[in-house]
């Protein structure tokens, strides 16, 4: 389970000054559920994420990832988590499995269960053929399938996926959201970004608006529309961000 | 957790894959030493001979001193060849063909019995080093017939030989250090060894930090467990170790060089190598702290930089830093500073310093201890400083 109470963070820019990314994010993520992050470019959506997994530290407020203080033990948090975001790379002069093995060490996984873990996960997400070549080498939809193996090598209890199919065609970004899903079905808690309504609509079992660092409401889906009077995800989301056109009057 | 370890055996593994790191850590040092032993070795070779070039002798009256002039030229390895005249001697040296031409004229024998002065006309060309050399030979030819003359006429009149000189200057050489290299080794070294500490691990700098940074591979690391000063300290140690290998493949390569005796360089080699083991351990424990400080000097400007192209900029501004004092370091023996304790203060001049004694076999406790304390202490502060960048947020934030 992921909570925040009133989670902040301003970064101070020598030029524009002090600039809110976050700003009074409070909210709940639970097991066995994905919850929606849903935002345009810039909304903040990153921001939180990275200090949910305690690469930023807040300006104020608190974030517990299964109960364990990001500020108190952020190195107990970032054991319990899984992160991929669709800009991250891989090294291209290792192979995948080499990958596997370096972030294995890292979440402290050795030996035999290391290995077992490896050789599961390449079976299941299909790596095999190309599991011992050069990440340089790989396409774009194979370094995705890489990218969510060491992601989910710890099996970690807690997901974040920001816009884990950016870039990628119908056919992957369909794979990835199968293993989102998946890991719903295993009892994760998810937490995933995007800016897509249909991924959104297809995945999240309880969305959050955020626009300007501000969280501007949650719900399900269907809450959503309910609350604005629209008839699609879209609609309302447009509504809840206040952006002002016709259409939607 | 051995978090450190990790990330060094990880880095050191992408570092020896990669052909740009492969080239400066271990294809550099061989043949910028191996280039700058055969170069050298080239010029020492064709200076000697120089001293053994061909001469035209101009015919004329051959007789008893002439003969015996030509033939201590010849003894001493130069090839003599007559040709007509002057001028064709001349137009030979005008169109490269030959460096010398002497002229005897005539009448040298009679001249050196009476005896009265004779003149040997030389023609070179002035502005060609290899003629200047050749001339150098028959003026001390021509010296040492002059002293023999005017010893025996001494003899003859009963008068002491050794008036000839009535002031010389006897050379006593006194052995300061073990043993010693050649004055081109000691020149020269220390700079390679030292540039290549700086200059093998440059190339793997840009891409350890800055690198992953630009290609976002930095979060997923900074989100693992490790703490971010381990993963500093694990980059740290496979720049460090770039840089002793890049160093050490460069003092190997002077090793090979000397044991392969190849004719060429015997020049180069002439007092041996000079370097004792008491020298290569004094060698090695500067060169330890030197390469940490260049490492950590790398790795903070990596992780000061957004990316590669900034992180490559500043590293250029840096190598400037250190190829300036390393440089200084070849001519530091002709000034005062060689024995000054200052230098042992300013980083990598401090380090070349060492070096340099040590192939002279000489070791200068209080200057070694001040040379590994300075590195050590700047070292200490560039990995504080890394690992403080590392755990900024600015490490991300700055993209």
């Amino acid at each position: 389970m992921v909570r925040t109470e009133e989670l902040r963070k301003v970064f101070v820019d020598g030029k524009r000054g002090e600039v809110v990314a976050v700003t009074g994010a409070t909210f709940e993520a639970k097991e066995g559920q994905i919850l929606g992050l849903l935002g345009k470019n810039g909304a903040g959506k990153s921001t939180l994420l990275r200090m949910l997994s305690t690469v930023l530290t807040p300006t104020s407020g608190r974030a517990w990832v299964n109960g364990i203080d990001t500020q108190v033990d952020s190195s107990q948090v970032r054991q319990q988590l899984g992160f991929m975001s669709a800009s991250t790379a891989l090294y291209g002069r290792m192979s995948p499995r080499e990958i596997f093995r370096y972030f294995g060490e890292l979440y402290g996984l050795k030996g035999n269960q290391l290995t077992n873990r490896m050789n599961e996960l390449i079976e299941k997400l299909e790596i095999g053929p190309y599991a011992d070549g050069l990440c340089d080498k790989l396409s774009t939809g194979q370094k995705q399938r890489v990218n969510i193996a060491r992601t989910l090598l710890h099996d970690p209890q807690v997901l974040f996926f920001d816009e884990p199919t950016s870039g990628l065609d119908v056919v992957m970004s369909q794979d990835v959201m199968s293993f989102v899903e998946d890991e719903r079905k295993r009892g994760k808690t998810i937490i995933y970004c995007t800016h897509i309504m249909s991924e959104v609509d297809r995945l999240c079992d309880r969305v959050i608006c955020i626009h300007d660092g501000e969280l501007m409401g949650q719900g399900t889906v269907e809450e959503l529309k309910a609350q604005t009077g629209k008839d699609t995800l879209e609609q309302a989301f447009l509504s809840i961000v206040g952006y002002k056109r016709e259409v939607l009057a | 957790m051995n978090w450190t370890m990790i990330v060094f055996k990880k880095e050191w593994r992408e570092m020896l894959r990669d052909k740009r790191v492969k080239k400066a850590m271990l294809f550099g040092p061989i043949f910028s030493v191996v280039l700058m032993m055969m170069m050298f070795g080239v010029i020492f070779s064709s200076v000697e001979k120089a001293s053994k070039t061909t001469v035209y002798v101009v015919k004329g009256n051959r007789d008893k001193a002439v003969t015996g002039f030509i033939d201590m030229l010849d003894k001493g390895g130069m090839k003599v060849i007559d040709i007509d005249s002057v001028d064709a001697a001349k137009k030979g040296i005008t169109k490269g063909d030959v460096r010398l031409a002497l002229d005897f004229g005539k009448g040298m024998a009679a001249s050196l019995a009476k005896p009265e002065p004779f003149i040997l006309n030389a023609y070179y060309d002035p502005q060609e080093q290899k003629a200047q050399i050749a001339l150098s030979v028959v003026e001390k030819e021509s010296g040492m017939l002059s002293e023999g003359i005017l010893k025996s006429i001494l003899k003859e009149k009963g008068v002491d030989e050794t008036f000839i000189k009535p002031l010389s200057v006897k050379r006593n050489e006194v052995k300061v250090g073990e043993s010693s290299s050649s004055q081109f080794l000691v020149q020269l070294l220390p700079y390679f060894i030292v540039i290549w500490a700086f200059f093998g691990a440059l190339s793997s700098a840009s891409d350890l930090v800055s690198g992953e940074k630009e290609r976002q591979t930095l979060e997923t690391l900074l989100i693992s467990p490790a703490p971010r000063n381990q993963i500093a300290i694990g980059k740290l140690l496979a720049l460090i170790a770039a840089s002793l290998t890049a160093t050490s493949v460069s003092v190997l390569a002077i090793f090979v060089m000397y044991y392969l005796k190849l004719p060429f360089l015997q020049k180069v080699f002439e007092n041996g190598l000079g370097l004792t083991l008491s020298g290569l351990f004094v060698i090695i424990i500067t060169l330890v702290p030197t390469c940490a400080l260049f490492g950590s000097i790398l790795l903070a400007i990596s992780s000061y930089a957004k990316n590669t192209r900034e992180a490559q900029t500043y590293l250029s501004q840096a190598s400037m830093f250190v190829t300036m004092p390393a440089a200084f370091s070849q001519i530091i023996g002709f000034t005062d500073f060689a024995q000054s304790e200052v230098v042992y203060a300013i980083p990598i001049l401090n380090t070349a310093n060492v070096i340099r004694n040590a192939l002279m076999g000489r070791y200068d406790a209080l200057g070694i201890v001040i040379t590994i304390s300075t590195g050590v202490l700047i070292a200490t502060f560039a990995v504080w400083y890394s690992v403080k960048l590392f755990n900024k947020e600015t490490i991300l934030s700055r993209i």
